[in-house]
């Protein structure tokens, strides 16, 4: 996360992406959520590189603050912890000269968000409402593991149809979706292609109403989109996989000689872990 | 399955792709394949632009829109 030329021109980028201007005209807990786990993953890199204690109290703020905004922020703690663990493991190696150093900094991090979890956020009320310990209202009771299954208004249908598809001739065929009972746009059954459409344009998922849009030119700059972004998603995905590939064997092995810097544990437990968080919550 | 799911973890996917990029630029055979995603990457933002100013001029409350 250095700033490196490269990491500036894919922040500009991202600095226009609809969606996350989409999120931040509205006046919901979203922009806040994005915030505070952006700011952690940032303090977090810059925290485990050098530390100090400006960078903890950055590091503990944003990730106590992130799951009060809003409940997937406590995906990042994992990740945070993660890192914790994977510096100290490295000045066990020897790889640093004061080993202990990072111990009170991980137990204080732990405290302080356990106090502002614990103090703040609703497990109880989740719990009463839902048996859960976090909100979840999704229904797709009708939903079978292997074989498309009738779902009113579908979104995920099957395990292979919503996980294992990536739809980019329904995107370009129909670059909106509608919220109404037939599944057609097949892309809305499809996981990586809604994502893929909701970040990309910002009115594939044609909500809030106002934003929907049956304008020819409006939906052919979202079919551009679409296709510009397809290098930089295989690229992506082509990194991911690569990640995965280097974790697997080390965690096969157990080995600790290979693990990854506290910075690349951040980062790699961060994308995991949403992305297994949109995973379960998809196949809930 | 919307978006703000995996959202809040925006920097890391960032970072992971801008690293990708980059060690992708650093090797001969991949040099030109960078230059292809960074050239895409670039127009996709002029398309952001476009979609975000549309949608902007579409929510524009008529009133204020002689002519609209």
């Amino acid at each position: 996360m250095r700033a490196t030329e490269q990491a500036r021109r894919v922040a500009f980028v991202v600095a226009l992406n609809p969606s996350l201007i989409g999120i931040g005209a509205q006046a919901t807990n979203d922009s806040f959520v994005i915030f505070f786990v952006s700011l952690a993953l940032f303090a977090g890199e810059r925290f485990f590189a050098h530390p100090s204690a400006a960078r903890w109290s950055l590091l503990t703020t944003a990730s106590a603050l992130a799951p009060l905004a809003k409940g997937n922020g406590l995906v990042v703690l994992p990740a945070v912890a993660a890192a914790f663990l994977a510096s100290l493991l490295a000045a066990r190696r020897g790889l640093d000269r004061q080993p202990r150093r990072l111990v009170s900094p991980f137990v204080g991090w732990a405290v302080v968000v356990a106090i502002a979890l614990g103090a703040f956020f609703p497990f109880g009320d989740h719990y009463r409402l839902f048996s859960l310990p976090f909100d979840d209202r999704a229904d797709a009771s009708g939903m079978r593991a292997a074989r498309d299954a009738f779902v009113v208004r579908p979104g995920v249908r099957s395990i292979p149809d919503a996980l294992l598809t990536f739809r980019v001739v329904d995107l370009l065929q129909h670059p909106t979706i509608d919220n109404g009972v037939a599944p057609i746009p097949l892309s809305r059954t499809s996981l990586w292609s809604t994502l893929y459409g909701r970040f990309h344009f910002s009115r594939y998922a044609s909500w809030p109403p106002s934003w929907q849009s049956k304008s020819g030119a409006v939906e052919a700059v979202g079919r551009i989109a679409f296709v510009l972004g397809l290098p930089a998603a295989a690229l992506l995905g082509a990194t991911i996989v690569g990640r995965a590939g280097t974790w697997l064997p080390t965690a096969a092995r157990q080995s600790r000689a290979a693990l990854p810097s506290p910075a690349t544990t951040l980062v790699d437990v961060a994308v995991a872990g949403y992305l297994a968080f949109i995973v379960a919550f998809a196949l809930a | 399955m919307k978006d703000i799911f995996v959202l809040p973890a925006v920097l890391a996917f960032a970072a992971l792709f801008a690293q990708a990029l980059s060690t992708l630029g650093q090797s001969a055979r991949g040099r030109g394949l960078a230059r292809l995603v960074t050239a895409a990457t670039a127009l996709l933002a002029v398309a952001y632009l476009v979609d975000v100013a549309a949608l902007a001029w579409q929510l524009v409350p008529e009133d204020w829109v002689e002519g609209r």
